[in-house]
């Protein structure tokens, strides 16, 4: 437990870096971006650390995230169902399917490019801002705009940031006992 | 339950040591170590670099492109790529290693294989190699042990079933082992031979001290030994065993015990005492043959000479006319033919018996009615040659189961050698009388040369006699003797024996047994 404690511990604070860097280093508004690596960390926590990484470090880490760049109430709590969802999917999906983490050979590139990057990004896509619609922080004619690079300001540093991770890090992880194969043990 | 079983306070448990963090970060995986370095060193400055700019841009709400936190964030990412790929280039080779050898130690691989040149590739070489040569030498072991087990089967397998002795002592005589055949030999369990007492049993004692000697390890004789002694067996038999005794010696050639190896040579030994005897039996036969022959150019030329001689002085009357003369000449003649005509009756009658043509007819027949007849016949020889001849008829009924014919020539036969080898004055005894209940016997006793011991070992072989001048002097064929010992085999119960004391006299004796009741209603038994 101390250990899974320490690992989402670990996740938050690195979730917390490259989700802030990604919030400003090319924004669209409104805590959206065009780049958002902190993706990594939600759909790779979760494939690696279960529901401690695909579940509260993934929701956790961008609220403090928001925070940090001054986003309002609405961001900080509005985005964390989206953000939950971008964890929890790939994390689902690849316990279901018994898929590894080392995503071996095209068909695992493939089924963490669907499973791990394109369909947790659609969710979080039109979840995140249809908050910020409902809230009237933007207007609805924006909001396709902002879903398109929520999704893929996510969707595309996952994949070609995540594929070379799962290959390397994963078999480190389990050689290390550091995975969790199941949802939280 | 004894005082040591009861059940104390339980021992305490030891201690565990108590793992530090240093301890700790000894034993975390190398991986991770490796990972760590890489962590510290590359991804570190970015992490740094991230809170700085975190820092600088946060806090409020972003306008534009920030190029440097994007960068940054990249390079924490690339970082951590890059430290994962460093550490399983490094560790991988190391995890390949470990999995090798777990396979290794299970048997599944057989050599140590990873496709690197550099240190890990070194090592594992290194391993492969220390591998092969220990698989080597395991295989060249497992060779020698399989070989040793083949020759310590094979030497097991001479040691029981040779047919030899084998006996196995330390270097003070005392039997650490023998082989099967030893008992086999002896009769005696093995378990009961190694026993020192008993072996002094086995050996006869005259013999133990030489034994003992041959099993000496400080005695002075050379090695191989070779001995000669005898064993006796549990039924009583004495073995003749010919031992070869060598040595056994340790690292330094100091002498730690001694291998006996024995055959019994009881049978060979005797075979070769029979050879001896038949050979030294066919040189006196031999012998015997040349002296006939050159007896009988001698005794046939004698006669015929006589003969001749006379005959021609008779016929051409050299004498002029001296029928007185003439008439002597012609009993001379008729003597030495006589005495040709004995001559070549006795040569006859011994070939006739060795060919088995002799027919024995035996009946009741009175021995002393035959003593009485042959001393008639003798007594104008023993007259001649002025030996006195006692005969003495039994004054009991002498009947026994013979042939008269044969029995008479017998007894003829020993009378005539008797006067032979009696000197002038000289007394030739001939009797019967009872040597038991039922058993006669008859005697022909002489006061002549007599013989030895060896002389009557021989005597009744053919073409023998005594001595060779006096018999020449006497005449004979040397095979009265001989004669007499075939006639007397031929019959039932009849037995010849000859005792005598050199210048004393010779007593030969023929046993028969007494017959006291009708005989069978047989008329005759052939040969």
């Amino acid at each position: 437990m101390a250990k899974n404690i320490w690992i989402t511990a670990v996740l938050i604070a690195l979730g917390l870096v490259l989700g802030t860097l990604g919030a400003i280093s090319v924004p669209v508004g409104m805590g959206v971006t065009n780049f958002w690596p902190g993706m990594l960390v939600q759909s790779l926590g979760g494939i690696w650390f279960g529901l401690w990484g695909g579940l509260i470090a993934a929701a956790g880490f961008p609220a403090l995230s928001n925070l940090m760049i001054g986003g309002s109430l609405i961001q900080v709590i509005g985005f964390i169902p989206a953000n939950a969802v971008q964890g929890l999917i790939p994390c689902w999906a690849f316990r279901h399917f018994g898929m590894s983490s080392s995503i071996p050979g095209w068909r695992g590139i493939g089924f963490f490019g669907l499973w791990g990057c394109l369909l947790p990004n659609l969710v979080g896509g039109i979840l995140g801002p249809v908050v910020l619609a409902l809230t009237g922080e933007i207007a609805w004619d924006a909001y396709p705009t902002m879903m398109w690079s929520w999704m893929f300001g996510n969707a595309v540093p996952a994949f070609l940031l995540g594929v070379p991770l799962l290959r390397f890090g994963s078999r480190i992880l389990e050689e290390a006992g550091l995975l969790i194969k199941g949802y939280w043990r | 339950m004894t005082r040591d079983d009861k059940p104390g306070p339980p021992a305490p448990e030891p201690k565990a040591r108590l793992e530090t963090w240093k301890d700790r970060f000894r034993n975390t995986p190398i991986l991770l170590k490796v990972l760590l370095a890489f962590a510290l060193v590359g991804v570190f400055p970015f992490v740094v670099m991230s809170i700085v700019e975190t820092i600088r841009a946060g806090g409020h709400r972003p306008e534009g492109p920030n190029v440097p936190a994007l960068l940054v964030s990249l390079g924490l990412v690339m970082s951590f790529i890059a430290a994962a790929f460093l550490s399983s280039l490094i560790t991988g080779p190391l995890r390949q290693l470990k999995k090798q050898v777990e396979a290794l130690s299970q048997g599944a691989r057989e050599t140590l294989v990873i496709d690197r040149h550099d240190e890990i590739g070194q090592l594992a070489a290194a391993f492969d190699r220390l591998l092969r040569e220990r698989s080597e030498r395991e295989l060249d072991l497992r060779r020698s042990e399989m070989h040793l087990s083949y020759q310590k089967e094979l030497s097991e397998r001479i040691f029981d079933c040779t047919k030899a002795l084998i006996i196995v002592t330390d270097g003070h005589g005392r039997v650490l082992q023998l082989n099967r055949y030893c008992a086999e030999l002896t009769g005696y369990p093995i378990g009961e031979l190694t026993d020192e007492l008993h072996w002094q049993s086995l050996i006869p004692p005259e013999e133990y001290q030489l034994v003992m000697r041959a099993l000496d390890a400080s005695s002075p004789v050379p090695f191989p030994r070779q001995i000669e002694n005898h064993w006796i067996t549990r039924e009583g038999d004495r073995r003749l065993l010919q031992f070869i005794n060598g040595d056994i010696r340790d690292e330094d050639g100091h002498v730690i015990g001694i291998v006996a190896i024995g055959h019994d040579i009881t049978d060979q030994r005797r075979r070769e005492m029979d050879l001896i005897q038949a050979r030294n039996q066919a040189e006196l036969a031999n012998r015997a043959k040349s002296q006939f022959l050159a007896n009988m150019s001698h005794e046939l030329r004698t006669p015929l000479n006589a003969i001749i001689g006379f005959s021609d002085l008779a016929a051409h009357q050299r004498l002029g006319d001296r029928p007185e003369k003439y008439r002597e000449y012609a009993s001379d003649i008729n003597v030495a033919g006589r005495h040709l005509l004995e001559i070549i009756n006795d040569i006859l009658d011994i070939s006739k018996i060795d060919l088995g043509a002799v027919m024995i007819r035996e009946s009741e027949v009175d021995v002393g009615d035959i003593v009485e007849s042959c001393g008639r016949l003798v007594a104008p020889h023993a007259r001649d040659k002025k030996v006195a001849l006692n005969v003495t008829r039994p004054n009991w009924p002498a009947m026994c189961w013979a042939d008269d014919r044969a029995l008479k020539q017998i007894l003829f036969n020993l009378l005539t050698n008797a006067i032979k080898f009696t000197d002038t004055g000289g007394t030739v005894a001939l009797g019967v009388e009872k040597a038991g209940e039922d058993v006669g016997r008859v005697y022909v006793r002489d006061t002549g040369i007599g013989l030895t011991e060896e002389q009557l070992e021989q005597i009744f072989q053919p073409f023998w006699q005594a001595e060779s001048t006096l018999a020449r002097q006497q005449g004979g064929t040397g095979l009265g003797l001989a004669i007499v010992k075939r006639l007397a085999e031929l019959m039932t119960g009849i037995k010849v024996s000859i005792s005598s004391k050199p210048g004393i006299g010779t007593e030969a004796v023929v046993e028969f047994p007494i017959l006291k009741t009708a005989p069978h209603p047989r008329s005759a038994a052939s040969v």
